[in-house]
Parts: C-alpha cells; structure tokens; sequence
C-alpha cells in the first residue's frame, strides 16, 4: 500500500490524508458520543444494564472500527506523522458537545484549538511522503 | 492529588506510546495485498492489550486527578509518540514535526484550562 504515497499526484495524496487519518478520528469522536448518551440514559444503574446498553454497544462498535481503520493508517503513513492529527478528535468532540449536549464553548477551548489547528497545518504541508 | 495516581497517570501515558509503536511495528508486517498481517500478528496483539489496559490505568488515575488536568497532562503522550518514533521506529523527525507537537501539546493544555 505505501506505493500509493510514492505517486506523484496530489489529489490521490489528499483523499489517502482524509480518508486514513481523518477518518479514524470521526470513527473516535462518533465513540466518544455514543459513550456520553450511554451514560446519561444509565446514570444510576447497575453494571449490567451499562453493558446492556444500547449506545454503549455502539461505543465499542466504534471503537473497534477505529482501532481496524487505524491499523490501515499505520500500514501506509510514519507513526510520528500520523498520531499527531489525532488531536483534532477535540475539534469534532468540542461541536458536538455543543450542538447535542448544549455544552459550553469556552475561550480557552477556542485557543487551544486554534494552537492545535496550527500544529496540524504545518505538519500536513508535507503530505506524509518523505518521512 | 495522590503519589499512587501520578503513578497510573505515567503508566497511561507510557503505555498510550508503546501500544502505538507496536501498532506501528505491527503494521509493518503486512505486505503486498495481505492486509489480515498487520492485525494477525503478536506486536498488534500486544498493542491492544496495552491499549485496553490504558482504559484501566486511566480509571485508577482519575480516581482524585480532576478530568481537565488528566487530559492536559496526558498530551506528553505526542512527545512520547514522537520520541519513540525516533529512537525505536528510526522514522525521519525534522523541525517541522518537533514544531507540530510543541503546538498541539500546548492547544491540549490550553483547551483544558
């Protein structure tokens, strides 16, 4: 699979970096979710009615298919270029914390953000090829 | 905060940067189209088991850890990926990496204050 990152077009390069690493990150965030809306519908329950759950299940279905779709990630990219855009699950968490959860945005979120969009910007003007 | 908590603190964080490189060693096993060999391998096997015991260490240590200085600390995690990269992975680390990390640890932290 590493042949694909050698080809000299972009655009292959482009839809590799959003389906392999931003993906997984969606598949990360969408567990996350699930796990929160488990835990509001069990708040006092026992141990088995968490695992019984619903969206605990999806949780862990999510989880699963992150850890699959990561695995593929690491076949093609460098450990070290890959694992930091894992930071951006914030961004995807922190939106829908606040569009499903009426969760606060704070400034310090905003900050943060902007310093990990940062990050994130000069680490992918290399599209993941010479490392 | 107690000495036994920092303790699982590290233990999340050592065990966040190992389970990655052996993701990463374990992926490297696969080859041409035989994609099943970076899942069916002992170092991916590991990998996952370290990964589930992070869940567990993260539960310990967040017993009297509040959750925003738990997530701030644990974003060493990215220097301890990168560093491993290096040192056990032999993967390239220019200016350009070192400088991506600094910032997202430093977002992490700020997104938790």
């Amino acid at each position: 699979m590493k042949w694909l990152l050698n080809q000299e077009r972009f655009e292959t390069k482009l839809i590799l970096l959003f389906g392999l690493i931003i993906f997984p990150v969606f598949l990360q965030a969408a567990s996350g979710i699930c796990g929160k809306y488990a835990a509001i519908e069990v708040k006092d329950a026992s141990l088995f009615v968490a695992v019984t759950n619903g969206f605990y299940f999806l949780s862990l279905i999510f989880l699963i298919l992150q850890a699959i779709a990561w695995q593929l990630t690491l076949i093609i990219y460098p450990l070290s270029y890959a694992y930091p855009f894992t930071s951006l699950v914030n961004f995807v968490i922190l939106i829908f914390s606040a569009i499903l959860f009426q969760e606060q945005i704070t400034l310090y979120n905003v900050l943060g953000l902007i310093l990990i969009s940062f990050g994130i910007l000069i680490l992918s003007r290399n599209l993941g090829e010479d490392t | 905060m107690s000495p036994s908590s920092i303790f699982y603190l590290v233990l999340v964080i050592a065990s966040t940067g190992f389970s990655q490189t052996f993701l990463k060693i374990g992926a490297n096993q696969a080859y041409k189209n035989k994609f099943v060999l970076a899942y069916l391998n002992p170092y991916t096997l590991i990998a996952y088991i370290l990964y589930l015991l992070v869940t567990v260490f993260t539960v310990y240590a967040l017993k009297d850890i509040p959750l925003k200085l738990f997530y701030s600390t644990t974003s060493l995690k990215f220097v301890l990926v990168l560093l491993l990269s290096k040192i056990v992975l032999r993967e390239k680390i220019d200016s350009r990496k070192i400088i991506a990390v600094g910032l997202i640890c430093l977002g992490v932290i700020i997104f938790n204050i």
